[in-house]
């Protein structure tokens, strides 16, 4: 047999449970009243029956939900989400009003929406970085030039197809965090990347210096032919082909292992 | 509605309310309404498995164990006449009250790997062996969170199942199930997870971002260093002039490349080479990996031995050495080419050692059983 002890009981377990725990406020208020509520019933029977005929019988659900819509409002405030705040701001103010409003849908596709929005984003100003730091270090192949260049200005046209601007997204520390440059090297990207996607890149200063690099150095091996290859027959005989398999360690602080290693002469 | 999930999900959690048929008529309303929106519901799944696996903690979920909780304090505190009250002899059993959650146990148990998820439904089971006393169930579920522990270990489950699977280094894959395991080890209760996971959701761009670009600068410089070393080859083999000629053009383009290539790594990053092959896992995108398995776990390679060819090419190209002089100069090491006539023999030899490599992994072993029941249902993956 159930006593009120018990159900007192219950109640206190379940309010100092949510008072630990930040995210549980509204229902840590809620249950110690209903505790405090049926503290001077003096049966199991007569609690449940007091419950149900207060503003208590909905209560705990009521403070569920608060508690939930409130974790999601303060998860997008940390993150600097202005929008889902707003969302999740307006989705709490309604359902403190009225605790029906807790199983209304729709409010998730102005979310995901959002979410999209953020995704592409992400996406876009990733590739841009990418393509940009790939086109620093090549030289002279002019069709891989070109690939890397449509690929920045397709990044860049994805950012402006969703209502930003490459610069508005650069200047958002959360997008900012998406790339591993150092400042300076950020800050190198973001005033060389619209120009470098535009521009005819120049090759011909990289061309002219390889080409005169090229004479002057095939004169030289050229004449030193039967040098080149003696010094090149005891690497040559080592060279073999080869290939082998990763193994991960257990955690992120071991080493691979390289197994199976496997020569071909 | 997809049949297997009326059998094994909509109607088992629809019929429990039948077992209390004298609660109140506003708590009655509130049941039928959560009934046809929790129609709806299953009624816009049609992925058995991904539904069996999301429904238990969800919004819906918890909200119809809410109800059902309800309806049970109902029948035991009283009868639809507000004052009046049965006696708790009617009301419904313990073992009753926690037979709504045999369809999540079933479910679990029928995957056969989620034996933390079994466990923790095996003990709140074992709570109608302890009492009989419903509000002491109570106490006990609550002392114990239980019935969190049902969503938490299962979730558990599933995520460092899946982890024991991948590549720890591989932060781009491993981050997000690795970060997800750690939220459901921490958190005690939904509005905790919420606030967790949205917060997690926002972070694991961030990681995965950076990993895929420290992979990506990995990956240009081993493809430079390959074509330098290639064109070197050509002119010590000197097949023919032109052969030669395409060596020397190919060296001077790579080392130019490699020089810029290390001037975007200082400019940008900070970093020189040797911040790249001193990382033990950015290094490994010098060889040229390939997954081997499905969780890309291990990865078919160069050879290792190519680390300290490639130190001394990168060496070579920074100093201040003419490509003749380099050409007179023996090298210490030899950079190892891929397999060619091999190639196709290795590849089966490769992924015979993953798959034995593999084939203690729960996950693995997961995946092929899965994998035989669909072949022997006709359906090959």
């Amino acid at each position: 047999m159930s006593t009120i002890n018990q159900v007192y009981e219950l109640y206190d377990l379940m309010a100092r449970r949510c008072r630990a725990n930040k995210h549980s406020q509204h229902q840590a208020k809620m249950y110690a009243e209903i505790r405090d509520f049926i503290k001077d019933c003096s049966s199991v029977d007569e609690s449940m029956v007091k419950i149900k005929n207060s503003k208590y019988y909905t209560a705990a659900a009521h403070a569920l939900m608060l508690d939930k819509f409130d974790a999601y409002r303060q998860a997008a405030r940390e993150n600097k989400q202005q929008e889902l705040e707003a969302i999740y701001d307006e989705r709490y103010k309604e359902i403190e009003a009225d605790y029906m409003k807790s199983f209304q849908t729709g409010y998730e596709k102005k979310v995901a929406a959002i979410e999209k929005k953020e995704s592409n984003i992400i996406s876009a100003f990733t590739s841009a970085y990418n393509a940009y730091i790939e086109l620093l270090c090549t030289s002279m192949d002019k069709v891989k030039i070109s690939q890397l260049q449509r690929d920045l200005k397709r990044a860049y046209d994805d950012i402006t197809r969703v209502g930003e601007t490459f610069e508005g997204v650069a200047a958002n520390p959360f997008y900012r965090e998406l790339i591993p440059a150092n400042d300076t090297g950020f800050k190198e990207f973001i005033e060389q990347a619209p120009a470098l996607m535009n521009e005819r890149i120049n090759t011909s200063s990289d061309e002219a210096e390889i080409q005169k690099e090229f004479d002057e150095e095939w004169k030289i091996i050229s004449a030193n032919k039967d040098k080149i290859i003696s010094i090149s027959e005891g690497e040559m005989s080592r060279a073999k082909l080869s290939a082998a398999v990763a193994v991960p360690p257990k955690d992120r602080r071991g080493k691979y292992t390289y197994e199976l290693i496997e020569e071909e002469v | 509605m997809d049949a297997m999930i009326k059998s094994t999900i909509y109607d088992p959690n629809v019929v429990v309310f039948d077992s209390y048929p004298n609660i109140s008529a506003d708590l009655k309303s509130e049941i039928e309404d959560w009934k046809k929106r929790f129609y709806d519901y299953c009624d816009k799944q049609t992925d058995f498995a991904a539904f069996a696996t999301s429904y238990y903690g969800s919004d819906m979920q918890v909200e119809g164990s809410g109800l059902l909780t309800r309806a049970a304090m109902e029948e035991m505190g009283g009868a639809d006449k507000k004052n009046d009250v049965n006696s708790e002899a009617d009301v419904i059993s313990v073992r009753d009250f926690l037979k709504q959650y045999e369809t999540g146990y079933n479910e679990i148990k029928r995957a056969g790997y989620r034996k933390r998820g079994e466990a923790a439904y095996e003990k709140l089971f074992d709570v109608a062996n302890r009492t009989d006393n419903m509000v002491e169930a109570q106490i006990i579920l609550e002392k114990e969170r239980l019935l969190w522990k049902i969503v938490s270990e299962d979730a558990l489950d599933i995520f460092d199942t899946v982890l024991e699977a991948m590549d720890p280094l591989y932060e781009a894959t491993s981050y997000p199930v690795a970060a997800f395991s750690e939220v459901y080890k921490k958190v005690d209760c939904d509005e905790e997870l919420t606030y967790e996971t949205e917060i997690l959701k926002h972070e694991i761009p961030k990681v995965v971002s950076r990993s895929t670009t420290r992979i990506m600068i990995a990956a240009i410089l081993g493809t430079n260093i390959l074509n330098y070393a290639k064109s070197k080859n050509k002119i010590r083999t000197w097949a023919s002039d032109r052969s030669a000629k395409e060596g020397l053009s190919g060296m001077i383009v790579a080392r130019k490349n490699i020089c810029k290539y290390l001037d975007m790594l200082r400019t940008q990053f900070g970093w020189s080479f040797n911040d790249i092959i001193n990382d033990e896992f950015t290094k490994l995108w010098l060889l040229n990996p390939r997954n081997l398995d499905s969780t890309g776990r291990l990865k078919r390679v160069l050879n290792p031995a190519n680390f300290d060819a490639y130190k001394e090419i990168v060496d070579e190209c920074r100093s201040s050495k003419s490509i003749s002089q380099i050409l007179e100069t023996q090298s210490r090491y030899v950079v190892y080419f891929d397999l060619d006539r091999k190639d196709r023999e290795y590849t089966r030899k490769a992924e015979a050692f993953a798959k034995e490599q593999n084939s203690a992994l729960t996950y693995y072993k997961y995946e092929s059983s899965l994998k035989r029941e669909l072949k022997d249902k006709g359906v090959a993956l």
